[in-house]
């Protein structure tokens, strides 16, 4: 056989048979009823109240999780403002001593320029004064 | 067998870096305090400040507004980080000079230069200032030592002298006027 007649042999129309759209209908019917299907663990909403919960149990989680929540942010921000009169202290304590540092050492320059005196009718000459 | 170009490349920039002079590495003007640790034990009284920029921005955030508290803030404003250690000792010869010597060494590299030193008896004072690359303030550095204390402060940023000096008198910051210096005694 010539290959074109082996193509046209393949590509032949066939007849589906008889009810060949019911056929088809019927295997697509068990996928076409979602509302009879039973919801998907993932479908529950998060905030749902779980299947025997009581009312008053679901509100006294809810407001352990708030309670939790909010001593969870004042521990937090506790943390926060001790940390920064922490570095407040740190700064004022650095800053005292950097400047009575340098204090002391305009002192000492101080004292140093005090003992040197110039030399009584010789103005252009220095003489160190021993206290 | 010679070995190529290319592979010599990578070699040649290791040791190229590695011999590159000092004051090219080490650009910063934060200084390494050496092992202090057992100095704090032996002292009666340590003073232990490390703050770097966040913790600089979060004290800022706690000072006030009076005049005192808006004078620290805007000193501030500018500085990187304030590291200080303090020790006061009952008794002389309680810490070692090598520990001194050892800051110093750093102060004589980068752009550290010496701005004062003043010695009274065993008591020695040195202030340090780094340029930074626009020849403006880039840091500070005190080093001062007596027998019975010792004081390392390495402040890193635009610090402002003329401000600092604003503090004078201010939260427990000591006053000294040129006033205040022991005069001569008349001759």
């Amino acid at each position: 056989m010539r290959f074109e007649d082996q193509l046209r042999d393949a590509l032949r129309p066939l007849d589906p048979g008889p009810r060949f759209a019911e056929r088809v209908l019927a295997r697509l019917e068990p996928t076409a009823k979602p509302d009879t299907a039973e919801p998907s663990a993932l479908a529950v909403p998060v905030l749902a109240r779980p299947r025997g919960m009581s009312r008053l149990v679901a509100l006294g989680l809810a407001a352990s999780m708030t309670l939790a929540t909010s001593a969870g942010l004042v521990f937090l921000e506790t943390q926060r403002r001790a940390e920064g009169e922490r570095a407040r202290q740190q700064v004022i304590t650095a800053l005292r001593l950097t400047s009575g540092e340098l204090n002391e050492i305009g002192r000492r320059l101080t004292a140093a320029a005090a003992r040197v005196e110039t030399v009584p009718g010789d103005p252009g000459r220095l003489e160190e004064r021993v206290p | 067998m010679k070995p190529s170009l290319f592979r010599l490349v990578p070699s040649l920039a290791v040791a190229a870096l590695l011999a590159a002079p000092p004051a090219a590495q080490a650009q910063t003007a934060k200084l390494v305090w050496p092992n202090l640790d057992g100095l704090a034990q032996k002292a009666t009284d340590a003073v232990d400040v490390t703050l770097d920029r966040a913790l600089l921005q979060l004290a800022a955030g706690f000072l006030g507004d009076d005049e005192d508290e808006a004078a620290v803030k805007a000193l501030l404003r500018d500085l990187e980080s304030i590291n200080v250690r303090h020790f006061e000792f009952t008794s002389a010869g309680l810490y070692d000079p090598a520990i001194v010597d050892s800051v110093r060494a750093q102060l004589g590299k980068g752009a550290w230069q010496r701005l004062i030193a003043a010695k009274e008896g065993a008591s020695n004072t040195e202030v340090y200032a780094w340029r930074d690359a626009s020849g403006g303030p880039g840091g500070l550095a005190v080093v001062s030592t007596e027998p019975t204390e010792l004081t390392l402060i390495n402040i890193i940023g635009k610090i402002d002298l003329a401000r600092m000096r604003q503090l004078e008198g201010h939260l427990g910051i000591p006053k000294v006027s040129p006033h205040d210096a022991p005069r001569p005694k008349p001759e």
